[in-house]
């Protein structure tokens, strides 16, 4: 399947997560002191993860095995030759979103937070100095009103901010409210849906002081195949808005579409590309 | 003298689907590579059926359904059999489990009876005064569709619901006294739970029948604003077993009878009767006896046949435990209701 899309033109790589049961099976066998828990959905789709249960504070292993093996994984997808290449990691935010603090080790949800921030940070930068992007799955900043000056501070500010544009971070299922996307650092890659974007235009304001936008443009919840030229006029839109958009990609995962209708939509996002260039 | 159909109270059921025997799966590879035709298939599935309700009725289920021998997927069955549907193939629903999620791209339309023969075929070989027959809800089959046709997805469930009520209609003139409507998606959207329920309760319109709706692995405190305003469903029919049985403090009040899910549908792991016993005692500080059913948490349809088979035992062998309980207290049986 890489090398299909390879042919069509892609140019950021991935493993697909061909390997991996959901965004934290089997990353959480690179920690310490959790458990897989019992099935809960993913948000709002028809698509289930195993929560994780906490038995105790939570720290990287050292040996992190599946780091190990997805990275062997990437340096087989090498000889593929795209121009990037990207790894999907759970934010901070959301998988503390889906932890069980069983023996309630923490005193607080945002301390499990930063507990993981610290953990993903390390493997991210890990990650990025092997030559591999990271993309932060981070659902939860649309849902999150929660979230404090201080705590976006220690978890993105002070531990992922000096990762840079090599860090996306990735929101969909909707759009971060004003408030967080004022906070978030402006020098990380926002992944930020268009779809929510159109119903939500006080937010183009804020995104023109991100350095690096990754605009999700076409909708991987449904089948109906976009326009080209809606997708066209989008981006011309929101870059004469002042929008610093570096990549254009789906607007979640791909996983909820079936693999023939995926694959068109790729096609589709190349071909807005290559109109865009001309 | 009395039409009331008596019970033993807390009776057990199934929430439907149930592990299909190996020769079923080879016919229907068979069949699906050409190789057995319909009447193989339809013998295997008969056969299936069979089968899969004396395991029940032998561990002691008091209400059998067919175990949907004859069905694949809840949502897939139905969508196939209606007309407005398209499949493009496999989606990812949790680990390595996909299901063929279809897309609507026209106006839906009914064109036959679509559980009617299974019931028929249920009705005659279960020798059990009632039988369950499952039906996958408008709501679910709407959110787990791709929508290309209808404007909006209240537009889409209003169209399903109505095409389901005749389906409904049809059962319960032949004579189905328990039917379940399945909703795993119904509080997937928290803001559509209110509109979701007045259709689904809607599609029991005028139906003669006990009326369930099957809900599980989700926030179950969305629907309990909207629980007084049902007029057809009699019965929830929830997991709990997964969850730990934390959430229980929801029968507090609880205006329907409660089909308490105590089976861990997705753990090979067998439950003892001493847990089953524990958990019905725990829903019991909450909900009095004559408005609970025992069933698993959701379909068995997952777990290798024997372990299905022991997790049933058990079930029945901790119901008997509270039973024994309960007759001391001189409660022995309950009365089968249509409507609350």
């Amino acid at each position: 399947m890489l090398k299909k899309l390879k042919d069509i033109g892609l140019d950021v790589g991935s493993d697909l997560m061909y390997f991996d049961d959901d965004i934290f099976y089997p990353f959480i066998t690179d920690i310490q002191n959790v458990e897989r828990g019992w099935l809960v959905r993913y948000y709002d789709n028809n698509y289930f993860v195993r929560n994780i249960v906490i038995k105790s504070k939570i720290s990287l292993k050292t040996t992190r095995p599946w780091f190990t093996e997805k990275i062997g994984v990437y340096q087989k997808l090498s000889d593929l030759g795209f121009s990037e290449y990207i790894v999907a990691l759970p934010g901070p935010l959301t998988i503390a979103n889906y932890s069980i603090d069983e023996a309630r080790v923490y005193v607080s949800k945002s301390q499990i937070m930063i507990d993981y921030a610290r953990i993903i940070a390390e493997i991210a930068e890990s990650y990025i100095n092997n030559g591999i992007r990271v993309e932060l799955h981070e659902p939860e900043l649309c849902f999150t009103s929660q979230l404090t000056n201080e705590l976006i501070r220690q978890i993105y500010v002070d531990l992922f901010s000096p990762l840079g544009e090599k860090v996306h971070l990735v929101t969909y299922f909707g759009v971060p409210n004003l408030e967080i996307l004022n906070l978030l650092p402006r020098d990380l890659t926002l992944g930020i849906e268009a779809i929510s974007l159109e119903k939500s235009r006080e937010i183009f304001d804020k995104l023109k002081d991100f350095s690096s936008i990754r605009l999700g443009i076409v909708d991987s919840r449904n089948t109906k195949m976009e326009k080209i030229d809606d997708l066209i006029s989008l981006v011309f839109k929101l870059e004469d808005k002042g929008i610093h958009i570096k990549y254009l990609s789906f607007n979640s995962m791909t996983e909820f579409l079936p693999e023939v209708i995926a694959y068109k939509k790729v096609k589709l996002l190349k071909r807005v590309v290559e109109a865009i260039k001309h | 003298m009395s039409n009331e159909i008596v019970l033993p109270i807390l009776p057990t059921s199934v929430i439907g689907s149930y592990p299909k025997p190996w020769w079923l799966r080879k016919v229907k590879r068979l069949w699906e590579m050409g190789k057995a035709d319909d009447d193989d298939l339809m013998e295997a599935e008969n056969d299936a059926v069979t089968a899969v309700v004396r395991e029940q009725e032998l561990a002691g289920i008091d209400i059998p359904s067919d175990g949907e021998q004859r069905r694949e997927e809840m949502v897939e069955y139905f969508a196939e059999r209606l007309g407005g549907f398209k499949f493009y193939g496999p989606v990812r629903v949790w680990g390595n489990n996909y299901f063929n999620k279809p897309a609507v791209v026209d106006k839906i339309v009914y064109k036959e009876p679509i559980t009617l023969s299974e019931y028929l075929f249920l009705r005659k070989v279960s020798t059990r005064r009632i039988v369950k027959v499952t039906i996958t809800g408008p709501y679910t089959i709407a959110d787990w569709s791709f929508n290309e046709y209808y404007s909006t997805k209240e537009e889409l469930v209003k169209e399903l619901s109505s095409i389901i009520n005749k389906e409904l209609k049809m059962l319960a003139d032949n004579g189905a006294l328990f039917v379940q409507i399945d909703e795993p998606a119904l509080t997937t959207h928290p803001d559509e739970v209110e509109w979701a329920l007045e259709l689904i309760d809607r599609t029991a319109d005028n139906i003669n029948a006990k009326i369930g709706l099957h809900v599980c692995y989700s926030n179950y405190r969305l629907l309990m604003p909207h629980l007084d305003n049902l007029r057809n469903i009699s019965q929830l029919l929830l997991e709990f077993a997964n969850r730990r049985f934390t959430d229980l403090d929801i029968l507090k009040d609880f205006p329907l009878e409660i089909g308490l899910g105590v089976i861990d549908v997705h753990s090979k792991r067998i439950e003892s009767p001493e847990e089953v016993s524990q958990a019905i005692k725990k829903a019991l500080n909450y909900i009095d006896a004559d408005r609970i059913y025992i069933n698993p948490d959701c379909g068995l349809k997952l777990m290798p046949r024997e372990v299905a088979r022991l997790k049933m035992e058990n079930m029945v062998k901790g119901t008997m435990i509270v039973r024994e309980e309960l007759k001391k207290r001189g409660r022995e049986v309950t009365i089968f209701r249509t409507r609350m």
